[in-house]
């Protein structure tokens, strides 16, 4: 069962059953004084017709001046004024052996022998509410002596009037009731309806929400517990929407990181392959052809240990956990500087570098390769003659800026955009040619980032490049982001 | 002369195919770029044209759109494995699609096939003094005809096509039963065995230890 009918049907009942009882009981004390009344009236015309019988039995004697009337003439009297009573009720009377000297219209009460006795034996008036033939009535009786003699005068009152009342009252009450519990049932579903309409809403945009359309919000209306849930329900909407995207790009990235991968390492496999199998299959194969064959599978080899080894490099900066300790960039500097004497000298290239005061905590294999790429790259885009500058100053904001300028070939726009994706080369034949895999860079940013640091390029195509990674100081140990 | 444009950016790939294609005798050129590609078909004469998908300037399906009134047979050489890319290569008119990397022969192989299926091919392989005529499937030694059952005539095509090429087992399996025969290269063994006996090529077409065989000319 659903909650609004729940409610519906909890709310209508106890509607119902307050409106039936409070009329119940209105109606049966109503009822209930009514009777009493009745009961009373009844008491009070007995007694009033029992005196008036008295004074007429007192009047006949002192008429008749006797001193005692006749048993005769008081059984006549007392008959007359049994007849005499007849439009006010029933009257019936007994003398005291228990025969009946006279009844009119007082059925209930010859009939109801037990309630004759008890006057009898009490010797005083009771009263009784009696129902017969579809009537009912308060039969009264009591004691009244006339000349020494005892009789039993009983008397009835039919008080029907006050039970078909209350009949009449009870259907109207149902009656009432049933129009009532109508209207109630109406107005209770309209308030229903009101009030679950933003939960039927919210319902309706969560399923929007479960099929995919993550774009999906609802309006903050209505109540403060409907807005709250409307609040919330959009919030995680957003959060769902925040993380797919997220996943979808990550996704999209990785994809297109395999794709770039499957190519680089298609392109060097399809030249050793042909190659090595023209050398197995070919009958006469020339000394020369032979050596340029042997040649290209050896440089392809070499492109594809480059590649595989940048690989591993930057899975491994992107997964590890940081090993910092101090370091003195000019060490460093130093260290670096002797690594690439040889390829300088062989490019007649010039490296100038300077590394001042400095101390920063950083992971000293990570930033050794990061600078170690960015040297590389800067040999590559440089002639003979030119001057590669390698320097670092901190800044106010407890940041270390390493800076690498170089005065080659430079890059447009465009190329400094994309230049940080993996597999991506400005010059694809020239970098394959020295033996690039369009990994360095991706290396170099990757190195940064989990530093918490950041890698900026300024170039001018023809003027030269300056890369600059900004690493945190990260003093105490304290900044350990990954 | 058959005439093969190899248009491919990756220099020593392209040096690869070309030095696949001389061992068969075919002529090559090389162009590095899809938009020179599309101006050296158009105003050149080649009967098939070996294009890489990836290219600097126009991508090897630009390429094809462009070329496409020439009606030159076009095999696609693409690094990428995807279905759809190969579906489109061969929608746009493409007559094969070739998965970097592939082995000379087997790149050697489909460019035959093509070439036939264009008629371009020949029709008529001449090796001393035997003759097939591949239209009319028949083998003759010295005029006479002589009666080979259809695997051994393709044995002997395959043969006849790939003159100082050694054919390992593997590479006869899948060109003349078309699926690989696991373990089973004895059938091959046997085959040529035939085709050798009823040929008279015992001298000429040679067991190769570890590799496989090679029709061997006379030079």
């Amino acid at each position: 069962m659903k909650l609004w009918e729940k409610i519906f049907l909890c709310t209508l009942a106890l509607v119902i059953a307050a409106v039936d009882i409070t009329a119940f009981a209105i109606l049966s004390e109503t009822h209930r004084s009514m009777v009493e009344r009745e009961r009373n009236q009844a008491a009070t015309e007995h007694q009033y017709f029992s005196a008036a019988i008295s004074n007429k039995v007192v009047y006949e004697r002192l008429k008749g001046d006797k001193i005692l009337l006749g048993k005769e003439r008081v059984q006549a009297i007392l008959r007359e004024q049994i007849g005499a009573r007849a439009e006010g009720g029933g009257t019936a009377v007994y003398t005291d052996e228990n025969t009946l000297l006279g009844a009119e219209n007082c059925k209930p009460a010859v009939e109801d022998s037990d309630f004759r006795e008890a006057v009898q034996q009490q010797e005083k008036c009771l009263l009784k509410v009696e129902e017969y033939g579809g009537h009912t009535y308060v039969v009264a009786g009591s004691p009244l002596e006339l000349e020494d003699t005892v009789y039993y005068l009983f008397t009835t009152k039919d008080i029907s009037d006050v039970y078909s009342l209350l009949d009449e009252q009870s259907s109207f009450a149902q009656t009432m009731s049933f129009v009532f519990a109508g209207i109630a049932a109406i107005v209770l579903l309209a308030v229903a309806w009101g009030l679950l309409r933003p939960l039927h809403k919210a319902n309706f945009s969560l399923r929007s929400i479960a099929r995919g359309n993550y774009s999906m919000r609802l309006p903050a209306k209505g109540s403060p517990e409907i807005r709250e849930l409307s609040g919330n329900i959009n919030r995680m909407a957003s959060s769902i929407e925040e993380n797919v995207e997220h996943l979808r790009s990550a996704a999209e990235e990785r994809k297109r990181f395999i794709d770039n991968l499957a190519h680089e390492m298609k392109t060097p496999l399809t030249s050793i392959l042909g190659f090595a199998d023209i050398l197995r299959v070919k009958r006469m194969v020339t000394e020369e052809e032979r050596r340029e064959y042997a040649g290209v599978i050896v440089e392809e080899t070499k492109r594809l240990r480059s590649l595989s080894g940048k690989l591993m490099e930057l899975i491994t900066a992107g997964s590890t956990h940081l090993e910092k300790t101090q370091i003195y960039p000019a060490e460093l500097f130093e260290e670096i500087r002797v690594a690439f004497q040889p390829i300088l000298e062989k490019a007649s290239i010039h490296l100038r570098y300077a590394a001042g005061e400095i101390n920063l905590y950083a992971d000293r294999e990570l930033l050794k390769s990061l600078l170690y790429n960015l040297i590389d790259n800067a040999v590559k885009a440089s002639s003979p003659g030119q001057e590669i500058y390698l320097h670092c100053e901190k800044h106010k904001d407890n940041t270390i800026a390493f800076i690498v300028e170089d005065q080659g070939i430079g890059m447009t726009r465009e190329d400094i955009q994309k230049v940080t994706e993996p597999f991506y080369m400005v010059d694809k034949s020239r970098s394959r040619k020295a033996g690039g895999a369009g990994l360095g860079l991706s290396l170099c940013l990757e190195i940064a980032r989990c530093h918490g640091g950041s890698l900026s390029i300024q170039s001018t195509p023809g003027k030269g490049t300056t890369v600059i990674a900004l690493l945190p100081e990260g003093g105490n140990g304290s900044d350990e982001i990954h | 002369m058959t005439r093969i444009l190899i248009v491919e950016d990756d220099g020593n790939i392209a040096k690869m195919i070309a030095a696949s294609l001389s061992i068969v005798g075919y002529e090559s050129q090389i162009c590095p770029d899809g938009r020179m590609a599309v101006e050296t078909i158009l105003s050149g004469r080649f009967d098939l044209i070996l294009l890489d998908v990836m290219l600097p300037g126009l991508s090897g399906f630009q390429v094809l759109e462009e070329i496409r009134c020439r009606e030159i047979p076009v095999i696609f050489l693409t690094a990428k494995q995807d279905v759809a890319d190969k579906v489109r290569g061969l929608r746009l008119g493409a007559e094969d699609y070739i998965v970097k990397p592939f082995e000379a022969v087997e790149l050697l192989a489909r460019i035959e096939v093509v070439l036939r299926r264009s008629h371009k091919g020949r029709e008529l392989l001449q090796y001393e003094e035997i003759t097939v005529d591949l239209e009319k499937h028949r083998a003759l030694k010295n005029g006479e005809p002589v009666a080979l059952t259809p695997k051994e005539f393709d044995v002997l095509v395959l043969f006849l096509q790939n003159v100082d090429i050694a054919l390992t087992r593997e590479r006869l399996l899948s060109s003349v039963w078309g699926y690989e025969f696991q373990g089973e290269s004895r059938t091959v063994d046997t085959h040529v065995q035939q085709v050798r006996r009823k040929m008279g090529l015992q001298n000429r077409l040679v067991t190769i230890p570890k590799l496989g065989y090679r029709l061997e000319s006379g030079r």
